[in-house]
């Protein structure tokens, strides 16, 4: 089971760098790629050996497009995930080393963030930044930091009174080199478990907001596409949705068991 | 053998966790009797699957473990064919446990009377139960306001006291103590002991006493049973296995007390 | 018990200044030019400014004696001429980046009438003869200087015979008090119960609130409770047959549900349920058979994580030892799993369950939008769509608060649930 699911991840991770290079290169040629071609002619086929997945409202390959919105999925999970992973790890060791005055700031920051109502608070932080991938990224990469903030320095403070943490600081070495060198290491599958978790939650989000008109504007994302293909779905072209839908899923559902695997494999303590 | 009409007689008991490579014996063809009013100490180090052999006598080990073969007869009936509901009617009001960590042992959102009392209501309808609950109490030298009490507003030696009490709530014919006095406080385990000692004279109760510590042994038991691995490697009158033990297992733990002068093991409390 | 309320409410103050101060910073610091978001670049600035105005986004941020107007906005000549490039009479050097006003030139930089009561200040970099505001400006060489006058004494450049040449140019209004600032103003108007205007709507946004409630509670309610009896009693289930096949199955099946993405319940079930099947109304809001469709989405759009985190809760307290000793005095299985882990598992389930409150008020987003149901998750989404700043930040407001509020709730009730805290 695990073995299927890093099997799906690796597929779509290949997905998504292919879907970069593609971009890339239509991007720095300078012309309209093939995905965002439209023609009239071919629109709402259905799927056929041409067009595996068929073609949408304005005769664009759906298979093309659904490419494109792995990399943009990819692109949200791995850049919110280098916002909020270092917010949240740093503050979890100052926190968790220190403790007193340190501690107390840093508990209050995350309990105030943790306070405001997620989804409408990344909205707003989407709105007020602008629309756009920018938004996103800020929006999901500023408030998910909390839950590994609070891990991170639950983990810390346990290492922090362990005899090889007291040892080090009796070689006298400086505080950051013990956090970093000696206790960093030894948390890190946290790290790890947390990003696989929090991968599939944010490439959720992204496709909330894209549906919304919050996001993506005018590339392939999951999220339009979900928003153009539903209003379709009422008139009986089924392909869009179905194939897009079944993409989300898939990749969602990938992570979240490799994440359990990841999680059982490497510290069964670690609960939700 | 000691007793024709053994209350308890285990045969050719086998326990197994995990398959293939990772396959544990936890009990392997153990075989052992209990006689009426008899106290039987089964002893080994941690892991020897002496737990195990003592949960196995009412099907309340770990879902992992699967019994391979063997026989539990309890006055004649084999309690490995039962059904949990018939398990059910048997435990706490025929074999009765004490468990090794009192402090975790009980369930902390419950007060103490309370879960004394759920064993009566469970096994014997007939009573007056609070005024069971303080004589309970008052037996194991407890005062009856305690039965208020939540877990953690009592101390380990209490609450091993409780669960005594708790074991011996609807007159069970053997009682199973695992490891009663480990996680207790020296002071503390000599109470209890004394305690046990007391009620099983009183009561003329079986006992299966699972332990490490060869003082207990000494003590209490009238019969040893000593195990290594799974296995039982020595049986025989306390005295006999104490004084002159044949195993090398036996020896080595015969060497392993410590002792502030060599009499002590004689001194006896009664 | 009155005590330790008391005590735990005195530690909300902390978090509530903090939610405070958040939704601050994101509004006012990070937000920038809140008028332009909400009303869009093309309106007048007269009307930004008014905007400003009623919100005190005039106002220095924190502290300070000086904020910027409208009326003159701050502009580089290295990047341009800007809106010198409309007077016919002011030229403008992309080289020396300066703005020369020709001999002889009237010219207004004003973009509209300042307060007259108030007063500004120009700071001025200038070279040649003129003046502004009744001030005169004399000198050969590159020159600062700041002319102080009220707004009622307003006036623009005049040039008579000579030539001005500006490369800097800002205008300041005086705050009179310094501590008068957009934080203070906020914090007032908070204080007063006042949730600010919307733009988009034209009324009080404490009105669009009221409005909002009900039809909002009249979704979310069902749908907590529903989902809390559903969920306990799967992960119950769960508990009971652990490591047998119905377990299995309802573990799969709760990751596959946690793994469908909220809009496609949404979608699929407004499809199939409400539009091929019939079998629920597709959208609108004026019976207890419109919610029925809303209800059971929301309901089955939660319950995979909820069983999860349930089984995970029953299945740790399974594995704890005073089940082995309820086991030992012969309780059975269903009253060891309903009397004694429930009331322990009641614990974090209590947690979750509290925590979940302020949803209830926020309203379900999208499903109130999909379903045409005017609670505050529709009101919420479509002042997000259409920047409606002061609805947007009251939500987020509230549904701060009541969590703050809940966290307290959930407190409380582990003090009651659980006898080993303790309520000193």
């Amino acid at each position: 089971m695990a073995l299927l699911c890093l099997g799906l991840v690796v597929l779509f991770t290949l997905l998504a760098i292919y879907g970069e290079v593609v971009y890339r290169y239509h991007d720095f040629k300078d012309i309209t790629p093939a995905y965002q071609k439209t023609n009239l002619d071919l629109k709402f086929m259905a799927p056929s050996f041409t067009h595996w997945m068929g073609t949408d409202g304005l005769g664009r390959d759906v298979m093309m497009r659904l490419i494109q919105g792995v990399t943009i999925a990819y692109k949200v999970g791995i850049i919110t995930s280098l916002i909020a992973i270092p917010i949240g790890v740093f503050f979890g060791c100052l926190a968790g080393f220190y403790g007193g005055k340190v501690d107390d700031f840093v508990v209050w920051l995350y309990s105030t963030f943790a306070s405001m109502p997620g989804l409408l608070f990344i909205l707003a932080i989407a709105m007020v930044v602008g629309k756009g991938l920018l938004g996103i990224y800020l929006g999901i990469g500023l408030t998910t930091w909390v839950g590994i903030c609070r891990l991170v320095r639950g983990e810390v403070i346990k290492h922090k009174s362990q005899t090889y943490v007291q040892a080090a600081q009796a070689l006298g070495l400086s505080s950051g080199r013990i956090i970093f060198k000696h206790i960093l290491p030894n948390i890190s599958h946290v790290i790890i478990v947390t990003f696989t978790l929090r991968f599939p939650a944010a490439v959720g989000t992204e496709v909330f907001l894209s549906f919304l008109g919050i996001g993506v504007q005018d590339q392939p994302s999951w999220g339009l596409m979900i928003n153009s293909a539903r209003m379709r779905l009422w008139q009986g072209m089924w392909w869009e949705m179905t194939f897009v839908t079944l993409a989300v899923f898939l990749l969602v559902l990938a992570f979240n068991l490799l994440g359990d695997a990841l999680r059982d494999a490497l510290d069964p303590r670690l609960n939700d | 053998m000691t007793d024709v009409n053994p209350i308890l007689d285990v045969s050719d008991l086998s326990l197994h966790f995990g398959h293939g490579a990772g396959l544990v014996k936890a009990v392997d063809h153990v075989s052992f009797t209990v006689g009426r009013g008899e106290t039987l100490a089964l002893v080994g180090e941690s892991g020897s699957g002496k737990s195990m052999c003592a949960l196995s006598l009412t099907k309340l080990v770990p879902r992992a473990a699967r019994f391979e073969g063997g026989s539990v007869l309890f006055k004649g009936r084999n309690m490995l064919d039962l059904k949990d509901r018939e398990l059910s009617e048997v435990r706490g009001s025929q074999i009765s446990y004490i468990f090794q960590e009192p402090m975790v042992s009980f369930n902390p959102v419950f007060m103490i009377g309370w879960q004394i009392e759920e064993a009566l209501k469970l096994h014997r309808k007939d009573l007056d139960r609070k005024s069971e609950v303080s004589r309970l109490l008052e037996l194991v030298h407890l005062p009856d306001r305690l039965a208020k009490a939540y877990p953690h507003q009592m101390s380990g030696g209490q609450l091993q006291r409780c669960m005594i009490a708790m074991a011996l709530a609807c007159s069970p014919e053997l009682l199973v103590a695992d490891e009663p006095t480990t996680a207790l406080d020296v002071t503390v385990q000599r109470e209890i002991l004394n305690l046990l000692k007391e009620l099983s004279d009183q009561v003329g109760l079986s006992i299966l006493m699972i332990t490490h510590n060869l003082g207990i042994v000494s003590d209490l038991a009238d019969r040893v049973c000593v195990m290594q691995q799974g296995k039982i490697v020595e049986e025989g009158q306390t005295r006999q296995v104490l004084d002159d033990p044949q195993h090398d297992y036996t020896q080595q733990l015969m060497a392993a007390v410590p002792r502030l002068r060599p009499t002590v093991r004689n001194n006896s409390y009664e | 018990m009155l005590k330790y309320i008391l005590k735990r409410m005195l530690q909300m103050v902390p978090t509530i200044v903090g939610v405070i101060l958040l939704t601050f910073v994101l509004f006012n610091v990070v937000g920038g030019d809140l008028a332009a978001i909400a009303l869009g670049k093309k309106v007048s600035l007269q009307s930004l400014e008014t905007f400003d105005e009623q919100r005190g986004l005039n106002k220095p941020l924190f502290f300070g004696t000086r904020s910027k107007s409208r009326a003159y906005e701050d502009q580089k000549f290295s990047m341009g001429a800007g809106r010198w490039r409309g007077y016919s009479q002011a030229v403008y050097s992309a080289e020396t980046a300066t703005v020369t006003i020709q001999p002889g030139a009237e010219i207004d930089p004003l973009a509209f009438e300042l307060k007259p009561e108030q007063d500004f200040i120009w700071t001025i970099s200038f070279k040649g003869k003129g003046t502004l505001a009744g001030h005169l400006l004399s000198s050969k060489d590159w020159k600062t200087e700041t002319i102080r006058f009220r707004g009622e004494d307003a006036a623009g450049f005049t040039t008579e015979s000579d030539a001005l040449e500006i490369r800097r140019l800002k205008l300041r209004r005086v705050v009179p008090n310094p501590f008068d600032s957009q934080l203070w103003f906020y914090v007032k108007q908070l204080a007063r119960g006042d949730m600010g205007y919307s733009e988009s709507q034209r009324q009080p946004v404490s009105e669009l609130l009221k409005e909002g409630v009900l039809p909002s509670l009249s979704l979310t309610i069902p749908i907590f409770f529903i989902g809390i009896v559903v969920s306990i009693s799967l992960s119950l289930v769960c508990a009971f047959f652990r490591d047998t096949f119905i377990d299995r199955f309802l573990v799969i099946f709760s990751v596959a549900l946690m793994s469908i993405n909220y809009l496609v319940y949404i979608v699929a079930g407004q499809y199939f349920l409400a539009y091929k099947h019939g079998i629920f109304p597709v959208w609108g809001y004026e019976s207890a058979k419109y919610l029925a469709l809303p209800v059971l989405i929301g309901v089955v759009s939660g319950l995979g994580s909820n069983i999860r985190f349930y089984r995970t809760v029953m299945l740790d307290e399974m594995y704890k030892d005073y089940v082995r000793t309820a086991f030992a005095k012969g309780v059975s299985k269903p009253r060891v799993l309903f009397v004694h882990v429930l009331k322990n598992a009641m614990i974090p389930i209590i947690t979750n369950v509290v925590i979940a409150i302020p949803f209830l008020y926020t309203g379900a987003l999208l499903l109130e939008s999909f379903f045409g149901i005017p609670g505050l998750g529709y009101l919420g989404i479509n002042a997000i769509l259409s920047s409606d700043i002061d609805v947007v930040r009251a939500l987020v407001l509230i549904g701060a608060m009541l969590f703050v509020v809940s966290n307290l709730l959930t407190d409380i009730c582990y003090a009651a649930a659980d006898p080993r805290v303790k309520l000193k």
